[in-house]
């Protein structure tokens, strides 16, 4: 008489892949009708699940990725807006500097030394402290892209 | 063995290929790994839009990526690996799944077995559902497995049909081999279970 049935875990293994088992679960199984109706059980559930049909995308995947692949131009009007951008802020700052050039010396003359280090200080303080907010955001996507 | 096994000099060349500018290149590639793609998509994303974008999000990054691929693994695995993470970044981004779903910690069900066992009402002679009895066992299956976590259901779907070993499954998912394993029968005693818990074992055949 069979005192002790088998795992689920051996059951699963005997049914999935069988040579994999050790003999004594092969000799069990032929002794024992309870674990040998466990293991068709699970051999009807892995011929179901192998019916189930193979999911296919309804457009044409390749197609779709290839053309994004060989569209270079929205690079180049990326690019191209960078550089109207960049030009257009040093002729700004240009122009600004140009025209009121003596309102600016004119501006620091009345102001103390110590607070002009002040100000300069605290600008240099709050951009490095942006500066470093904007790496480390920047360092995280990063990672998460790596990580793929 | 699906086409993903012994095309690493293939994979090869087309990497070289696309790495030389020929883009359509990597449209074979797209239909060498699309149909590992979609499983894992389709196992993970409910939303048939979602969907869409996801594929072409997956092949984008790949593209983007393929200077620093080593052929450390197979590049259908790699590009697996990419899905799987496109997908549980989607999932947790969207919040549509809490992460003990994700990762399937759904409570044990053989007791719940056992407890519909000491009730007359759930016995095992009396199948609960009776819609789907008749029907073959295959549709049975699929009923059941749409249930499952999304892990478990990617988990079974290239453990069975894509045939891939435990290493493979567990470099596309970042999970340690043992811990695959451990995955897919918890997986399989689910599915069986919940089989057992709403049809007598002769409905089956």
């Amino acid at each position: 008489m069979v005192t002790k049935h088998l795992t689920d875990d051996e059951v699963q293994q005997y049914a999935v892949d069988k040579s994999y088992c050790e003999k004594r679960i092969d000799a069990h199984l032929h002794l024992c009708e309870q674990c040998r109706s466990k293991v068709e059980v699970y051999q009807l559930l892995i011929t179901g699940i192998k019916q189930q049909p193979q999911p296919a995308f309804n457009f044409d995947l390749s197609e779709l990725v290839v053309q994004q692949l060989s569209s270079p131009k929205e690079k180049t009007s990326d690019r191209f807006l960078l550089w109207v951008l960049l030009f257009t802020a040093i002729g700004f700052i240009g122009t600004v500097l140009y025209y009121f050039e003596g309102l600016f010396v004119y501006l620091f003359n009345g102001i103390a030394a110590i607070f002009i280090y002040l100000m300069i200080i605290t600008a240099l303080t709050v951009f490095t402290g942006l500066f470093i907010d904007m790496y480390k955001k920047y360092d995280s996507e990063m990672k998460l892209l790596d990580s793929y | 063995m699906n086409n993903i096994t012994g095309q690493n000099t293939t994979d090869r060349d087309l990497v070289d290929r696309v790495l030389c500018g020929e883009t359509n290149a990597f449209g074979i590639i797209i239909k060498n790994t699309e149909h590992l793609v979609a499983k894992i998509i389709f196992d993970m994303i409910i939303n048939d839009a979602d969907r869409k974008d996801i594929a072409q999000d997956v092949y984008l990054k790949a593209y983007q990526k393929l200077p620093g691929f080593k052929f450390q693994s197979k590049l259908s695995t790699w590009i697996g690996q990419i899905c799987y993470n496109t997908c549980i970044d989607h999932l947790r981004r969207k919040k549509l799944v809490l992460a003990e779903n994700i990762f399937g910690t759904k409570t044990d069900s053989s007791n719940e077995i056992l407890d519909m066992m000491n009730t007359s009402q759930g016995s095992f002679d009396e199948p609960v559902d009776t819609l789907v009895i008749g029907k073959n066992i295959s549709e049975i299956v699929k009923k059941k497995i749409e249930q499952l976590p999304p892990i478990y259901k990617t988990l079974i779907s290239l453990y069975h049909h894509e045939e891939l070993s435990y290493d493979e499954i567990g470099t596309i998912t970042g999970l340690p081999a043992g811990t695959v394993k451990s995955y897919l029968f918890r997986a399989r005693r689910q599915l069986k279970d919940d089989l057992l818990l709403h049809y007598k074992k002769e409905d089956l055949w």
